[in-house]
């Protein structure tokens, strides 16, 4: 057996203590362990970006980080970007709006993909939107209203 | 039929927000990899290693000692399960695990049952084989040859009947043949003016979902509940009963959100493993893919693509076409897709002397099935690729050349089908103008830009194939569709909401869409070809109107279906009888009329795809960037804007990578890129600047208001249409599928 690694971490706001193997990686620690599904996992290679989670504010693939990582840390997913009242954030309305995903399944990891992008620059351009999104696959809205909901999203931040 | 002018509709024609919206962008929405069964067994498989080999032996001693292997199953093992050994929609050649034989690499041989997935890996790969190596049929030329070995012995018809293979050839490794003959072509084409003969090649490709292959089955007394992620669950039930020979009422597939489709969940090969392994193990059983795994699923056909064509005046006087289609070591859909590929590649143009012969032809590779457009990508871009290279080498306008021979609207594609109802000429019109009109030019930085396009048309959803659906108008106003169509992305529950919401009158905000569960939701033929809104729509608006009729019958017609406290009244009251709710039905009954065509079947409508794309090519490196493509789609009447939209643009770029970066590179028969490292889907920094994205609405359409389908429009002419692009910026005609850089450097020099 693996040796186990304890963690003493935030996820979404909430204080997180456990034991884990050392092997365990942190998409199945916050699927299995933590039930927190939004986080998909589909290439399992850190390539295709659906698994992406913020970790201390950079994105990072739950895919590959290993759990033991966040140990101090402060994680953030899909389940803890709307309000504590349940009311849907900047980004997520801004998708909604602008049709900005169809099956949904890369949906979590660009919302934070793009979640990390506008703490770092508020008022990015479309190219700097593309080049951030190199890292997340989206099959079935060929990217354009998913930068223009990042670009509206960004623009009532601003305001 | 209902065609209302758009002012006086409520919610179709806008943009209303999904109803998955929430869901999707708060992580709730439950896909099929989140199904958690308590107590399941995680399954992994074992695959062949090698393309075609006889099986001397499976040994599972040492699987079954890794810690937490429940159990190690081989084909003999399903066996005791199984009432039919082999399986397949149109050609039962397929064992569920192998036997004796396996014939593409990576095809699973056995499967191994454990606690955890870490466990059930280690077991698989513990598993030996001991196998021995036969002569690979590496490609349709190999398999077509002389004297070539047949892949298959005795088969017999599957699900969609073996009617649909064509049959009859002598070739012992045509799983499927198409022919056409109108006319006299060689007559014609030794008295035209100019032959002009031409053959394209096109990569197979993995569709690349998002979401792999996820199944979880689960024996729950006498029935099986399969919760699984695809397009044809009552096809997995007929499928699955008639393999486990139990009744269709035994066996329920529940659909869950699915991770995207494009055709790879249609006919999925692995959901009778999972099933027969939790049958045999009376245990719950999840069996979830690695990309890898999808990459040795499914994919499009490669193939290999002939058009001669006999040009007199201007006009095309004579075509004959022959299309190899590559369908790996199983038929799969392989020919109902040749079928369909036959019948669309003389393109939508006036040819009154035709030859068309399609094959689908056994190899050594993985299995090739349906792929968004079914046939239609590979001869349309052969046809529009020829077409173009007719005009050039005749010094004719492609534009003007094509109007000159298009069909128009009414006009027959064959004679005794539904006549066109599409305005092809229109829609090139359009997309010349949009994307500026036709014209070669180096760009400041020093690329070579070109504009190209390319025209083509889909025979979509044959007839009208059976749909079924329920509404419920509960007492509070709000409502309830229950129907089994599948959303992939494609926003189909939406757009049936919307249906419902505009029938009924009430708001849309008011109406949710069940999940789809063969035990609970009524049937539908399958969710595919274009057809979710048209036939699915229909049945929804009928089962609206009956609600209607029942309210009305209670309420008197004055009343308003919106007025929440009225309908209370109406159903509450002690009059009514109806107690909680009213329940509407509404059918569509399967009308699938034959046609004097050799393709047989009467078209439900027509999807017309025009596209225009406007390229640079670095003459340094040959690398080539989209700058604008623009696609033109006849929908009919757009049920929703963003969904609508969405359709278009996201399969115009998904053939963005069709076109120039996609191709799965099989030597010998081993797939040698099976990731998405080396298999290169479009990634955002790959997208045209510009994609328009515009319709043409006559509300003219068999749907609900006037609408037509559209999801595979845009997708069958983007990579034509970017291959005559760079043809007119470089002078270079490439006739592969993708353009790699290096076949723009070689040609150039």
């Amino acid at each position: 057996m693996a040796a186990e690694l304890s963690i003493d971490a935030v996820v979404n706001g909430q204080a997180v203590q456990a034991t884990v193997p050392a092997n365990r990686v942190l998409s199945e620690f916050l699927r299995d362990d933590l039930g927190l599904t939004g986080t998909k996992v589909s290439c399992a290679l850190e390539l295709c970006g659906t698994c992406t989670v913020l970790l201390d504010g950079a994105a990072v693939s739950a895919c590959t980080l290993l759990a033991a990582e966040i140990d101090g840390g402060e994680v953030l997913t899909v389940e803890g970007l709307a309000g504590a009242d349940g009311a849907l954030g900047p980004l997520q309305r801004a998708f909604v709006e602008h049709g900005a995903f169809q099956c949904g399944f890369c949906t979590p990891g660009m919302l934070m993909t793009a979640t990390a992008l506008l703490a770092r620059d508020p008022d990015p351009d479309e190219e700097t939107i593309r080049e951030e999104l190199h890292g997340n696959i989206c099959r079935c809205t060929g990217y354009v209203p998913i930068v223009a909901a990042i670009r509206a999203a960004a623009r009532e931040l601003r305001t | 039929m209902i065609v209302a002018e758009p002012r006086d509709l409520q919610t179709v024609g806008r943009e209303a927000a999904r109803v998955d919206a929430h869901a999707k962008v708060t992580g709730t929405a439950c896909f099929g990899a989140d199904v958690h069964v308590p107590g399941a067994l995680h399954a992994a498989l074992v695959r062949s290693p090698l393309p075609h080999a006889r099986i001397r032996s499976v040994d599972t001693a040492a699987a079954l000692a890794v810690p937490d292997v429940v159990a190690a199953l081989t084909s003999d093992d399903l066996a005791r399960v199984l009432a039919r050994r082999r399986f397949g929609p149109v050609i039962r050649d397929t064992p569920v695990l192998a036997e004796e034989v396996v014939r593409y690499e990576g095809e699973p041989v056995a499967l191994v049952l454990a606690a955890t997935p870490a466990a059930a890996r280690a077991g698989a790969d513990a598993v030996r084989l001991e196998l021995e190596e036969l002569p690979v049929l590496a490609t349709v030329e190999d398999a077509l040859a002389p004297g070539a070995a047949p892949l298959h012995g005795e088969t017999e018809g599957g699900e969609f009947g073996a009617a649909w293979s064509g049959g009859g050839d002598a070739a012992p490794n045509v799983a499927g043949h198409y022919h056409d003959l109108r006319g006299d072509p060689d007559g014609a084409l030794a008295a035209a003016e100019h032959v002009f003969s031409h053959e394209y090649r096109l990569a197979p490709l993995q569709h690349y979902a998002l979401e792999n292959h996820v199944v979880t089955a689960v024996p729950d007394g006498d029935v099986l509940v399969v919760h699984t992620p695809n397009q044809y669950p009552f096809l997995m039930v007929r499928m699955l009963a008639g393999l486990l020979g139990r009744p269709e009422s035994s066996i329920r597939v529940v659909v869950p959100y699915v991770g995207g489709g494009f055709g790879s969940k249609e006919y999925v090969n692995v959901v009778p493993i999972a099933a027969a392994a939790a049958v045999a193990a009376n245990r719950p059983v999840r069996l979830e893919l690695s990309v890898e795994e999808a990459f040795r699923s499914s994919g499009r056909h490669g193939a290999i693509v002939r058009f001669t064509s006999g040009v007199t005046g201007g006009r095309i006087v004579a075509r004959k076409i022959e299309l190899l289609f590559d369908t790996g070591a199983y038929a799969d859909q392989g020919p109902r897709v040749i079928r369909q590929a036959g019948y669309r590649a003389p393109g939508p143009y006036r040819i009154p002397n035709l030859q068309v012969d399609a094959y689908a032809v056994y190899t050594n590779k993985v299995p090739a099935g349906a792929y968004r457009g079914f046939g239609a990508s590979q001869p349309i871009h052969g046809c529009e690729c020829h077409t173009d290279e007719i005009a050039a080498a005749l010094g004719l306008d492609p534009v003007e050349f094509r109007l000159a021979n298009l069909l128009e609207l009414g006009d027959d594609f064959a004679e005794g089908d539904l006549p066109l109802d599409c305005d092809l000429p229109k829609a090139l019109t359009m997309a010349v103008e949009r994307v500026g009109g036709l014209r070669a030019e180096r760009l400041p930085d020093g690329r070579a830009a070109g504009v190209g396009v390319a025209v083509g048309v889909k025979n979509t959803a044959s007839g009208r194939l059976p749909s079924r659906a329920i509404v419920r108008l509960h007492r509070d106003g709000s409502a309830t569709v229950v129907a089994s169509g599948i959303e992939l992305g494609q926003g189909a529950h939406t757009v049936l909401a919307q249906v419902a919401a505009e029938t009924l009158g009430v708001p849309y905000e008011r109406v949710r869409v069940s999940a789809v569960d063969t035990g609970v939701t009524p049937f539908d033929q399958r969710t595919s070809s274009s057809r979710t809104t048209v036939h699915l729509g229909t049945a929804v608006q009928r089962a609206a109107e009956d609600v209607l009729a029942q309210l009305r019958e209670v309420a008197g017609d004055e009343v308003d279906p919106a007025d929440a406290a009225a309908v209370a009244a109406a159903i509450t009251g002690a009059a009514s009888g109806l107690g909680g709710e009213i329940v509407g039905v509404g059918t569509v009954d399967q009308d699938a009329p034959e046609a004097p065509t050799a393709f047989g079947m009467r078209a439900g409508y027509w999807e017309g795809s025009v596209g225009a794309a406007r390229v640079a090519v670095d003459p340094g490196t040959g690398a080539v960037e989209v700058l604008q493509y623009v696609t033109v789609a006849d929908a009919g009447r757009v049920i929703n804007p963003h969904g609508a939209h969405g359709q278009e643009v996201g399969g115009a770029v998904m053939a963005v990578g069709h076109a120039l970066t996609e191709a799965l590179d099989f030597d010998a028969g081993y797939l040698t890129n099976p990731s998405p490292v080396d298999y290169r889907v479009p990634l955002a920094t790959d997208v045209p600047g510009v994609v328009d994205s515009l319709f043409i609405e006559r509300g003219d359409g068999p749907g609900p208001f006037g609408s037509k389908g559209l999801g595979e429009s845009s997708i069958i002419t983007v990579a034509p249409a970017i291959a005559n692009a760079v043809a007119a910026a470089t002078g270079v005609r490439v006739r592969e599928l993708p353009i790699r850089p290096w076949a723009l450097l070689d040609r150039a020099r």
